[in-house]
């Protein structure tokens, strides 16, 4: 079979009109369904339901997609939907065409939320197109253009892909393990990435596996996050139906399964031997390496693992944008907090990308440092908005604004949230982070006391919950100390 | 800094602090420290197990590396530069223990990580103690938990999961509310826990602690470790035939408390908890400290002359007296190789008779006649360790998590491992939770089912043609007796589904990996056609080939520490020591060695031996570590017979049931108290060595016996230089000289090499882990056929309606006389009681924990009803230990197996009735049943001769 032959086979939606309410996690969680029922009635078929395309801001919100023409219909609760309704009647005002907007974003976001949710809806955007050509190339090739385009792992360690994948290749063909646990708060990129275009995430592990050699995978997606899941197995059944996974419809033969699993939820479990063990049945405790996961990882098999996110950037080998696109999920004190996609080419500053978030004329307070890495994160004050973004100092690309003054409050909440989720494996960590919550609830800072500690969590933590548990104290106590003269409980009240 | 010299193949070289080493390939930065004579704390790492990298104290500096390494977890690779004394490393090692003695309730920490901490300089935490509220579990009856002392190493877990694959502990709450504790958070003796005690004897800080009134507390170890007087003995476990190794610690001359030994092959470190928690009887008071001599009808004290000349006086003239074989002698399984050989050889020798015998004719007399017979030899043919490397495990009438605990162990562990296990029980025993399938016959079917598996196995073609070809006899004879015994026959027969039958049968044929091990326990031979039931099982072995190669083989499990030892040394009424035939040139070679004219006559069998103690045959009894009038069945019948003995001596180390009805009571060591060897399952002949003094006047058996041999002799007017040992050790190198299975064995060797296998033909021989490889001892193996007869010889009926089971507790030894001496035994297990399925108990009108009558024909006991799903409905198990006066050996039936003599515990019908119950029979306890015309109702029952 080819592309032409699978998309044939797979017609979709043919009318002029269409109709995208955005429910996935945002919309539902603004209670967009009363809104999305009433669409329905009224443009009947042309009414489907998408996910979120980023603008988390905007729910609830649909959007109307005419040839011509693209309107997100933001806060339908405010707004109501009439004048989406005279939109769909064919009177829209051209100058509300936020196409340029979306155009801007690049190629990652490019469908996310902008499709019906089907098989058809994928493969009209094109879907599967990078897979069926690197499916008729030599493994060796395709990771040779992973390497050309410099991918390089979204989940925050930023390691050169097609490196990984080179490693993966030679001994025993390896499982492909997907990390789509993301539960550190302030992260929501891969969620959306499922939810909202899950068939760039099969494809991308289809040409992983096509250039490893694995023949079987394992997706371990939070056990909060049941729409992604449910989004992303009902996007495996329409594959295996087509014929993606496990026939020939790719042009040629497939031959990888896809498991999905998932664990009980905590940040540890997006460490990636914590994944395996919990894959494996095991108590979610870190393991100790070596041996490295690509030697004996999951069931003591060589183990390929990759975030959601890479797998997805993994697509756009053969037309791969000027600069690497990164996802960045940005909440917290700006007027549109959600998924944006920047391109890091050395131009995009902090300051750029918190202007996309401000919202034109609806000026937000002042930002006054943005946490960046969640829990693990480090601060960035105001004065460094200049800067240029790096990749590597993205890490998974969390940001969280925060109001001016706000700093020794979150830097407190952060120590006890590592507490909270320290898994208890090893003591450093399990002991550590307790004592750290206690040297910054103290009454006056111990400066020496709370440096020694975190040093030691640092060198000694088995993982990199523990070995990273530090570094936002670290770093608010370089970037903010006068917040802490009085110790952080007390700058909080 | 030292240049690192360039290693040799196979080792890496590094420097440690500067110092040069050359360390194995995959050994640990720690091994590499170790090497270099210097010193890391390591709270989490035990020298035998593998790494945790929990507790994170074992942290080194490596130049040009970001952060520091965990040396437990490292591989040292080549040219490394390992730091342990850098101040980076040390501050933060010091930072890690200050935590880590900060979870303690005081803030000072306990046991290994006290004393790390203050080698560090850490006298007490500086950060705020957790505080005493923490948990406590006091419910197991042997140790306690106290969660103020615990730091969260994990070794108490990997020694539960992973060293005895048990699973009962774990990890309860995550991060700072993590507790050690067990499923639900339930108290400790709600668990699957078995008690071996393996986390207390891992446990570095004394969280886990044993409740023994000895100094056998882990921190007090640690202190003990840091310079109180304690002394380490390594011997050899006196419980049952696995052989595990013990590392016996004592302090004052007392023993304080048991570690495993982990270089021991059979045991790997493990114990089980008898032989970690139950050596108390050693220092029992009831142990026997001087001779007893009955005077008026009272045992009274004696001096060992006055005990001894008695004994020669009263020895010499049954020696004398006309008629067939007046004197008998029972060995015991549970003294060394060197006593029993002793005394098989006064038997022998001095006595004239080959009537010795011992308590292997209660276990595994079948599978050793089906095993002569078929293979020409009696022992397990594989090493425990081919468990590990087999495709298929069958395990068939063994509840080996009670019986063998190890083997368990040993078991699970090669199931983890990817073998697949077929349990055959009546009983749903533990085991069967990893089987891969479970066949759960009515008792006495198995000859149906094990035939209906080779009939399988031919049928589908998976039987081992060229090695039935090369290697076997009569293979056409036998297998026109299984053409008929279909699946759907046995099915009918046994009760087991015919597709669960096929199953077996093709795991067994055809392991997924190197070989098939068949392992067997006393629910194959307990029956009254035990012998056929164990031809059956050598049948399906040699038509699967699957004995002599690697992860093959054929393992009856041996009850007793030294069962297999003893028949190797001659106990046994039909051989010389090493399985000698009684005539031709092996007599001529033992005649010739002790200097007389042997019998090639046969003597009896223990047996049989009541049978002529009622027939008047046999007047005078020697009877060594045994107690006949508790194991042998249908007791009211037994103690009449012991009752007619013109003279009976017992030497023991207990008073027991039959010691009480003994005219002379000789006091012997235990196992803690003397040297000499045992041999076990696996034909592992292993040391065991004097742990503390003998009680009184208590003397070795070997001791004992070489006197009265001695004196007897004297009184013979013949020669007694036969009898003038020094030492275990001599008498073992006589043994050797004319035992060919141990010819190359000495004390001298074991203790410098440990346990070795037999055979050992010379002294250069490495020991034999696997039997058979190239050929059988008999040459070609035979095939035997057997047909399923009646499934017992005494069937439930309307006034029996149940047929009883009898076996062995994890928590006691046999009848108990030692176990019973064991405080925590007896608390985790007081009462005899009886299994039952819970809608049995229900149809009755019972109640879990009550107590009921149990009758059969032969007598009555009262017993505690345990309403367990494991048992089939109709059937009933009951241990034969006695505990407050009740012993299920009242209700056995003594049919015997016509080839092998063993009696039938393993089935009689029972009924079941409230306590209190008058007695239909208008008897009262068995014990008082005696004389009620017995001996017509058990010739009807007795299928032998």
């Amino acid at each position: 079979m080819t592309l032409d032959a699978l998309r044939a086979a797979h017609p979709g939606f043919e009318g002029e009109v269409r109709v995208l309410v955005h429910g996935g996690t945002c919309g539902h969680a603004v209670g967009v369904a009363p809104h999305g029922g009433f669409l329905r009635q009224s443009a009947g078929d042309a009414c489907a339901e998408a996910a979120c395309d980023g603008a988390c801001w905007a729910a609830p919100a649909a959007t109307v997609l005419r040839p011509g023409h693209s309107h997100r219909f933001a806060r339908l609760d405010e707004t109501g939907v009439e004048p989406l309704l005279t939109c769909l009647a064919g009177s829209c005002d051209a100058r509300a065409d936020d196409r340029g907007e979306r155009e801007h974003r690049g190629g990652l976001m490019s469908r996310l939320g902008r499709t019906d949710g089907t098989l058809a809806g994928a493969l009209a955007a094109g879907a599967y197109e990078a897979a069926a050509r690197a499916l008729a190339m030599a493994p060796a090739e395709v990771i040779d253009a992973v390497e050309a385009m410099e991918l390089t792992g979204r989940g925050g360690a930023h390691f050169p892909t097609g490196q990984k994948w080179c490693f993966a290749t030679g001994g025993e063909p390896p499982v492909l393990v997907v990390n789509a646990e993301e539960g550190e708060p302030g992260v929501f990129k891969d969620r959306h990435m499922l939810e909202g275009d899950p068939h760039r995430v099969i494809e991308g592990m289809l040409i992983a596996a096509h250039a490893t050699g694995a023949t079987d995978a394992c997706v371990y997606i939070n056990g909060q996050a049941r729409r992604a899941r449910a989004a992303f197995e009902h996007a495996l059944a329409e594959a295996a139906e087509a014929g993606i996974l496990g026939g020939d419809a790719l042009g040629a033969a497939v031959a990888l399964t896809i498991e999905v699993r998932s664990g009980a939820g905590g940040y540890v479990c997006g460490e990636e031997t914590v994944i395996l063990n919990s894959i494996e049945g095991q108590r979610p405790v870190p393991r100790f390496k070596p041996p490295q996961i690509t030697e004996a990882g999951l069931f003591g098999r060589p183990t390929l693992l990759n975030n959601v996110e890479t797998l997805a950037a993994a697509t756009l080998l053969f037309d791969p944008p000027a600069a690497p696109p990164k996802l960045v999920p940005l909440s917290g004190a700006v007027a549109r907090p959600g998924l944006y996609e920047v391109a890091v080419d050395g131009q995009a500053t902090w300051g750029s990308l918190l202007e996309a978030a401000r919202g034109g004329a609806h000026a937000p307070p002042g930002v006054g440092s943005l946490l960046v890495g969640g829990p693990s994160g480090v601060f960035v004050a105001a004065e460094q908005f200049d800067e240029p973004l790096e990749m590597a100092a993205l890490g998974a690309g969390g940001l969280v604004a925060l109001a001016p003054g706000g700093e020794a409050n979150v830097t407190l909440e952060l120590a006890r949230y590592n507490a909270r989720e320290s898994c208890g494996e090893c003591t450093p960590c399990r002991e550590g982070t307790v004592r750290l919550v206690e040297l910054l609830e103290a009454p006056s800072l111990d400066r020496p006391k709370l440096d020694e500690l975190i040093d030691v969590i640092t060198e000694a933590s088995l993982c990199q919950l523990g070995g990273m548990a530090g570094r936002p104290i670290a770093s608010a106590l370089a970037t903010f100390p006068q917040a802490f003269s009085n110790g952080a409980a007390g700058a909080a009240e | 800094m030292t240049q690192s010299p360039v290693a040799a193949p196979g080792t890496v070289a590094l420097t440690v602090d500067g110092h040069a080493v050359e360390v194995p390939e995959g050994a640990s930065l720690l091994d590499a420290v170790e090497a270099a004579a210097a010193t890391l704390p390591h709270l989490c790492k035990a020298d035998a197990r593998g790494p945790l990298g929990a507790c994170r104290t074992c942290l080194v500096e490596i130049e040009g590396w970001p952060r520091l390494a965990a040396a437990c977890h490292t591989p040292a690779a080549e040219g490394m530069a390992v730091l342990t004394t850098s101040e980076r490393a040390q501050t933060v090692r010091r930072g890690v223990l200050d935590l880590t003695i900060g979870m303690s309730g005081d803030g000072a920490g306990s046991g290994q990580a006290a004393l790390t901490a203050r080698e560090h300089g850490l006298d007490r935490s500086s950060y705020a103690p957790d505080g005493p509220d923490q948990t406590k579990d006091e419910s197991n009856v042997f140790f306690s938990l106290n969660m103020a002392d615990c730091i969260l190493c994990g070794r108490c877990v990997d020694a539960c999961q992973r060293t005895q694959h048990i699973g009962a502990i774990g990890v309860n709450g995550r991060g700072h509310d993590a507790r050690i504790g067990v499923a639900f958070d339930a108290p400790w003796s709600e668990s699957i826990c078995t008690s071996c005690g393996q986390c207390v004897s891992e446990c570095p800080t004394g969280a886990l602690l044993p409740k023994a009134e000895a100094p056998a507390t882990a921190s007090e170890r640690a202190e003990l470790a840091a310079g109180v007087e304690s002394e380490v003995v390594h011997t050899t476990c006196p419980y049952c035939g696995v052989g595990c190794g013990l590392a016996v610690n004592t302090v004052s001359g007392e023993i304080a408390w048991v570690d495993g030994e982990p270089e021991n092959a059979s045991s790997l470190g493990m114990t089980c908890v008898k032989g970690r928690f139950g050596l108390e009887f050693v220092h029992s008071e009831d142990r026997l400290t001087t001779p007893l001599v009955r005077r008026d009808g009272e045992l009274e004290p004696a001096s060992w002359d006055e005990a001894l000349s008695l004994v020669a006086e009263r020895f010499a003239a049954a020696r004398r007296q006309p008629g067939k074989d007046p004197f008998a002698t029972i060995a015991s399984a549970k003294a060394t190789n060197e006593d029993g050989y002793v005394l098989q050889k006064f038997t022998r020798a001095v006595m004239g008779t080959n009537s010795v015998d011992h308590c292997s004719r209660l276990c595994h007399a079948p599978s050793v006649v089906a095993l002569m017979e078929q293979v020409g030899s009696g022992a397990t043919s594989n090493s425990y360790e081919d468990y590990d490397n087999a495709g298929t495990l069958m395990v068939v009438g063994s509840d080996t998590s009670q019986n063998h605990p190890v083997v368990a162990s040993r078991l699970r562990r090669a199931v983890e491992g990817g073998a697949k296990l077929v349990v055959v029980n009546p009983i749903r025993i533990d085991l069967a939770a990893v089987a891969e399938v479970f066949l759960q016959p009515r008792p006495g079917t198995d000859v149906a089912l094990l035939n209906a598996m080779a009939h399988v196995i031919l049928q589908e073609d998976l039987w081992d043609r060229s090695f039935v070809d090369a290697r076997t006899e009569d293979f056409d004879h036998w297998r026109a007796a299984v053409d008929a015994a279909t699946p759907e026959e046995a099915e009918r027969v046994s009760g087991v589904p015919a597709d669960d039958i096929r199953c077996a049968a093709r795991l067994y044929a055809r392991p997924h990996r190197n070989g098939s091990c068949l392992i067997w326990g006393m629910g194959v031979t307990q029956h009254s056609m035990g012998s056929d039931n164990a031809r059956a099982l050598v049948n399906l072995a040699l038509l699967c080939g699957q004995v002599g190669k690697f992860g093959s083989g054929i393992s009856p499990l041996r009850g007793q520490n030294n069962v297999q030892g003893s028949s190797d040394s001659g106990c046994l009424p039909n051989t010389f020591p090493g399985y000698e035939p009684l005539d031709g040139p092996a007599n001529e070679k033992y005649s010739a060695a002790w200097g007389v004219e042997l019998d090639p006559v046969p003597g009896q069998q223990s047996t049989r031996m009541i049978e002529s103690m009622i027939d008047d045959e046999l007047s005078t009894m020697y009877v060594v570590g045994e107690n006949p009038l508790l194991s042998d069945p249908y007791l009211a019948h037994a103690r009449e017979a012991f009752g007619r003995l013109d003279f009976l001596v017992v030497q023991d180390i207990f008073m027991h049931e039959t010691a009480e009805v003994a005219d002379v009571v000789l006091p012997a060591q235990s196992f803690a108290e003397k040297r000499g060897t045992f041999t076990n399952s696996e034909r592992r002949v292993q040391l065991i060595r004097p742990i503390v003094d003998p009680p009184g006047e208590a003397r070795a058996d070997w001791d004992i016996t070489n006197e009265i041999a001695r004196r007897v002799s004297d009184l013979l007017e013949r020669p007694s230089d036969g009898f003038e040992h020094e030492s275990p050790s001599d008498i073992f190198d006589e043994m050797a000289s004319l035992m060919p299975i141990i010819e190359g064995l000495s004390h001298d060797r074991l203790e410098r090499d440990g346990g070795i296998q037999w055979p050992v033909p010379d002294t250069g021989h490495p020991g034999s882990p696997r039997l058979f490889d190239d050929e059988f001892p008999r040459g070609r193996g035979r095939f035997m056929p057997v047909v399923q007869g009646p499934p017992a010889a005494e069937l439930p009926s309307r006034r029996f309606p149940f047929t009883l089971i009898t076996g062995r507790s994890l928590y006691h030894w046999h009848g108990g006389a030692i176990t019973r001496r064991v405080k925590g035994l007896v608390e985790t297990v007081p009462v005899v009681s009886v299994d039952m399925h819970p809608e049995d108990v229900e149809r009755l009108g019972f109640e879990h924990g009550q107590d009921v009558q149990l009758a059969s024909r032969r007598g009555e006991i009262i017993a505690q009803v345990h309403a367990v799903h494991r048992m089939k409905r109709g059937e009933l198990f009951v241990p034969f230990v006695q505990l407050g006066g009740v012993a299920v050996n009242f209700l056995t039936n003594d049919v015997l197996d016509a080839a092998s003599g063993i009696p039938e515990y393993k089935a009689c019908a029972v009924r079941v009735e409230a306590a209190g119950t008058p007695s239909r029979a208008g008897r009262q306890r068995g014990g008082q049943a005696a004389g009620q015309g017995p001996g017509g109702m058990r010739k009807q029952g007795q299928r032998g001769p």
